[in-house]
């Protein structure tokens, strides 16, 4: 992960990073997770802790990078533990689950359901692959990988989801 | 679908549609710093009062917008660090949680929560536990391997502590998060004749067979494994995936898969 440091004159304020790249990290969380109100709060966990470690993390060549780590782990683990995510991060005082995202069509979403049941780097690297659209270099960073161990995940997952695209085509035709 | 090609435009229209999704996210405002520096802890502890004064409907007649946060004075509020201009006062929840470690690091486990605690544990074996956890959270290879045994086994190849950065690395494994989540799971114990009493983590492991895993220690394997790699394993016979060794002196014997 990058870690150079810059001089504090360069360092950008959390806010405007926050509101740059906040619809970045929703839509990584949205494919991440079941639903639109579960990714905007694990979005906003996730740069909570960004905000906390703000000192630190705004020295990184890419703190979103970071942000993104923080991210995807918390939202494959989270996955993992079915009927934990709401639980976990369920707004409270009358506003549970609310969603502000659009639905996803069925199509769509049969997609995002079979990435999350790939292993989980095979998950994060095809969700950075397709909806951050990170090269494979950017991919390896946020997951402190090599390129060549992003391109066996994403060759894995491929295959994989390529097999369950021809099922789909059958079962919905 | 048979050709790449069609993949892909599938695989590309169903992005193009979460990114466009995600453009109707607002970020919410951001908070106060007093407020960012709340701790965890404190923000649940302020959370649960928060619902038992919105329940008594006393909240709005303590708390406003700008009087909020702990240095107006001693009663916590119901706000997170950062919280939405436009809907009252949401609050983040955590999973039940000791420690969380400040996260600012980079490893598989970065910005997991710390399992929860697990009733019945010997203090040594509940300390090593908790202290293995906080260390893969904190992405602290170091500590990691100031905890384990001089005897660890990571790999039955002959691998000890070494393989984990490596794995974690290469990206074989991402060995951090899986001890985070597998102390997540339940446990179980084991009694020798010539050595101290171990207790594993996941359960399933004590098990011989596959059919006598519990449903319900089936189900928490779910919270680490996908429901493939499960059927995979089990057609194995029994549970041979990542386990953890903790002895009920609090030595952390291994952390290994395989047979």
């Amino acid at each position: 992960m990058p870690s150079t440091e810059i001089g504090a004159l360069d360092v950008e304020p959390f806010e405007s990073f926050y509101r740059r790249e906040y619809g970045r990290m929703v839509a990584i969380a949205r494919a991440l997770l079941r639903t639109g109100s579960s990714a905007e709060d694990l979005a906003q966990e996730s740069f909570i802790a960004a905000h906390r470690n703000w000192d630190r993390v705004s020295g990184y060549d890419d703190p979103g990078a970071w942000v993104r780590r923080v991210l995807i782990n918390r939202a494959t683990s989270l996955h993992r533990k079915a009927g934990a995510e709401l639980r976990a991060l369920t707004r409270l005082g009358g506003h549970a689950g609310e969603n502000t995202l659009p639905e996803l069509t069925p199509r769509a979403t049969e997609v995002w359901e079979e990435v999350r049941k790939l292993p989980r780097r095979q998950a994060q690297a095809t969700v950075l692959h397709y909806i951050d659209q990170l090269s494979i270099e950017e991919i390896g960073e946020v997951m402190g990988v090599s390129p060549g161990a992003v391109k066996a995940h994403l060759h894995k997952a491929r295959a994989h989801l390529s097999q369950r695209l021809e099922t789909w085509g059958e079962e919905t035709t | 679908m048979k050709h790449l090609d069609e993949f892909e435009q599938r695989m590309e229209q169903a992005a193009q549609e979460v990114r466009q999704a995600a453009k109707h996210a607002v970020p919410p405002q951001l908070d106060s710093d007093a407020r960012r520096a709340l701790p965890r802890g404190w923000l649940i502890f302020a959370a649960a009062f928060g619902v038992v004064l919105l329940t008594l409907g006393v909240l709005p007649m303590i708390s406003s917008p700008e009087d909020s946060g702990p240095a107006s004075g001693s009663t916590p509020t119901t706000t997170p660090a950062i919280a939405s201009s436009t809907v009252p006062e949401p609050v983040i929840t955590a999973p039940p949680a000791t420690t969380v470690p400040s996260v600012v690091a980079d490893c598989s486990a970065a910005g997991l929560p710390m399992p929860s605690e697990q009733e019945g544990l010997p203090t040594p074996v509940a300390d090593t536990r908790r202290a293995i956890a906080a260390a893969a959270i904190a992405c602290d290879y170091g500590t990691l391997e100031a905890l384990a045994s001089p005897e660890f086994v990571a790999s039955f190849g002959g691998g000890g502590f070494e393989m984990i950065p490596i794995w974690e690395e290469e990206g074989t494994y991402p060995a951090l998060a899986l001890l985070v989540e597998l102390f997540d799971t339940p446990y179980a114990f084991e009694d020798y004749e010539d050595l101290p009493r171990h207790y594993y983590w996941p359960s399933a492991f004590v098990y011989d067979s596959w059919e006598e895993i519990p449903p319900a220690d089936m189900e928490a394997l779910l919270r680490v494994y996908t429901q493939e790699e499960l059927d995979q394993t089990a057609a194995f016979g029994s549970y041979a995936l990542w386990r953890i060794g903790i002895t009920e002196t609090g030595e952390w014997r291994f952390f290994v898969a395989g047979d």
